[in-house]
């Protein structure tokens, strides 16, 4: 209960944030816009997160199988604040979150407002997803190995999806309302392109909260290096 | 029951022997402890016909119970398992422990042994969370009947006089105090013995031998019989699944072998049941149902040789709708129904049948909390000093 509620208050906090900067940041036209930096970087995550193990099946028959281990190795980095031209229209996207060996994956999907995110199903078994989140509250009931089924994520925020079937299979859905973020690799490492040169705070997020942040000037043309540690 | 079991036996072990030898599975990681816990705190309306009691003193529509799990591997393929749960204020009792062994990885074979669950039906063995909207227990699972395992009657008019009265059940034979009588099934205490599971992906076969009976599971056996269980399920398709269940085993405690007549004993007075279930699942729509016939050897009632029999038929379906995330409706209707006896009154049920119809509505404000509102009402028109009561109830579950 007090994790939930402390992802809930993440993201809030993300959703006031991310709102905060249109009004906060002087819009800066097209054809004003000066030559866009990068920032690369490593988010440096020095405990992985233990996840919960699978319910002890005492009620069942037998032992489970095809059980598969999620990966708990990547973070996410974002501007706290971003410029008031990542808010410009533009064509809403498009992505995956497959369920495979009751696992989602990936377990951790960053993505922009708008953009529609399939879950299919490559499971032997019925699977079941739904988040009660706030930012994106949504239940596809069930349905079977090959099968996919959509859902439009319109509302910044953080929305944790699980199967209702399987109580271990669990992941996030980050979305953002600019497109300043970056899942990294297995490493840790990452790169924004297109960042609009000026002053930013860059977070480090893992496992449903921001754990790290850090003000980073990024200029014209550059590729400005960063770490960021979670400890 | 002993051809059963191999006829089931045969259906699935050359299929469980075909499975592919690469398959994955989370039986690697030796050494893993996990744990997991679900309080349910229920309070509903006074219940004085007895219809949702599992014993004279428990009153499933008013209590907290606290169901803790815990399993721990210390090799790969042994798993130890237990849960302790506690109802109301009583204490805590080991519900079950039992050992899982697991001989190959990339083979669906279990051998499980200890205090272990009841393989019979569909019933008992529920999904994490609780999938279903509503309060009470499907009437084979928890009504308890008139019969008991240390009294019996003298004669048909014994039967008749304790219709309706399994929470406080009285036989001239045995044991004369008051006490509760037997369920069908008992899911509140599992059986001690040992299960074999073989399985792939489209059957799965269980097989048991245990120390008490359906309705009377035991840690230590008390009448000399062994008690066979077994269940064959198909997955027919990924949202649909049939099973068939038969069972057998002694069911009267040996202290009442100074009552019986010669020639009987209590390791040969049987309780059989057999059972039929299917359950349906697409979308937001979840459907289950099932069909359980059961039939008890008395002792020869006095100033008679032949054994009776005593039967039941029940039969239960419900369904499971989703209205929107987090919030579910469901319904179930049920009747439990007895066979006749002779008596100088003329033929009659033996136990007053039931009819059950409940309805509820279960809202998860979050992923780890749900509340449930049911209403259930009753119908007994043949016994028992409540003939029929419509209850309500309300319940608040959390788990880990």
């Amino acid at each position: 209960m007090v994790l939930n509620r402390a992802r809930l208050v993440v993201g809030a906090a993300l959703t006031t944030a991310l709102a905060a900067a249109v009004l906060v940041m002087p819009r800066l036209d097209a054809a004003q816009t000066p030559a866009a930096g990068a920032l690369r970087g490593r988010l440096d995550i020095r405990r992985l997160a233990t996840l919960p193990q699978p319910r002890p099946a005492v009620s069942d028959l037998g032992g489970r199988q095809h059980v598969a281990t999620p990966d708990v190795r990547r973070g996410l980095v974002y501007l706290d604040v971003a410029p008031r031209s990542a808010f410009d229209d533009r064509e809403p996207g498009r992505a995956v979150m497959d369920q495979r060996n009751e696992t989602f994956l990936p377990r951790l999907l960053a993505v922009q407002t708008g953009t529609t995110v399939d879950f299919p199903n490559s499971d032997s078994t019925y699977h079941n997803v739904f988040s009660l989140s706030r930012a994106r509250r949504f239940d596809l009931g069930r349905y079977a190995a090959g099968k996919t089924k959509s859902v439009r994520f319109d509302r910044p925020g953080v929305v944790r999806v699980f199967c209702d079937i399987h109580s271990h299979m669990s992941a996030f859905v980050v979305v953002f309302n600019h497109p300043y973020f970056r899942v990294t690799d297995a490493d840790g490492r990452f790169r924004i392109d297109n960042v609009p040169p000026g002053t930013y705070t860059v977070v480090g997020w893992y496992e449903g909260e921001a754990r790290t942040q850090r003000a980073v000037t990024v200029t014209a043309g550059a590729v400005t290096d960063l770490e960021l540690v979670v400890p | 029951m002993r051809a059963l079991c191999t006829f089931l036996f045969v259906c699935t072990v050359g299929s469980a022997a075909a499975q592919p030898p690469d398959v994955p599975t989370d039986a690697g990681d030796a050494g893993r402890i996990s744990v997991g816990g679900e309080l349910t705190a229920t309070y509903g309306s006074e219940d004085p016909g007895f219809f949702n009691y599992a014993t004279y003193a428990y009153d499933p529509l008013r209590n907290v119970r606290v169901v803790f799990d815990a399993s721990l591997r210390p090799v790969r393929q042994i798993e130890l398992l237990a849960q302790v749960r506690t109802d109301g204020v009583s204490q805590a009792r080991m519900a079950a422990l039992y050992v899982r062994v697991r001989p190959w990885r990339a083979r669906d074979i279990d051998l499980q042994a200890g205090r272990v669950p009841t393989a019979f039906g569909l019933f008992g063995r529920t999904a994490y969370g609780s999938d279903s909207a509503l309060v009470g227990r499907p009437l084979p699972y928890g009504y308890l009947l008139s019969l008991r395992r240390d009294a019996v009657p003298a004669g048909a008019a014994d039967l008749l006089r304790m219709r309706g009265r399994g929470w406080l059940s009285s036989f001239p034979r045995g044991n004369v105090t008051p006490d509760r009588g037997l369920p069908i099934v008992n899911t509140d205490t599992w059986d001690t013995g040992v299960q074999l599971r073989l399985a792939n992906t489209r059957l799965a076969w269980v097989g048991a031998v245990t120390a008490g009976s359906l309705g009377s599971p035991r840690l230590d056996d008390d009448n000399g019989g062994r008690a066979l269980s077994t269940r064959l399920t198909a997955r027919l398709h990924p949202g649909l699944v049939v099973g068939v269940s038969g069972a057998q085993g002694a069911y009267l405690s040996r202290g009442l072998d100074d009552t019986l007549i010669a020639g009987e004993s209590t390791a040969r007075l049987q309780q059989r049941a057999a059972g039929a279930d299917l359950e349906f699942s697409a979308g937001r729509w979840l459907a289950r149902g099932e069909l359980i016939a059961s039939r008890w050897d008395l002792p020869a009632f006095t100033g008679t040789t032949m054994t009776p029999v005593v039967t039941s038929l029940a039969a239960w379906g419900e369904g499971r709708v989703r209205l929107m995330p987090g919030l579910d409706l469901g319904l179930r209707i049920e009747r439990l129904d007895f066979g006749d006896v002779a008596t100088q009154a003329g033929i009659q049920p033996w136990e007053a049948p039931v009819s059950r119809l409940e309805t509820g509505v279960a809202f998860a404000p979050v992923r780890h909390a749900r509340l449930k509102l049911a209403l259930q009402h009753n119908r007994r028109p043949l016994g028992g000093r409540v003939r029929q009561d419509t209850l309500l109830a309300a319940q608040v579950s959390l788990w880990f």
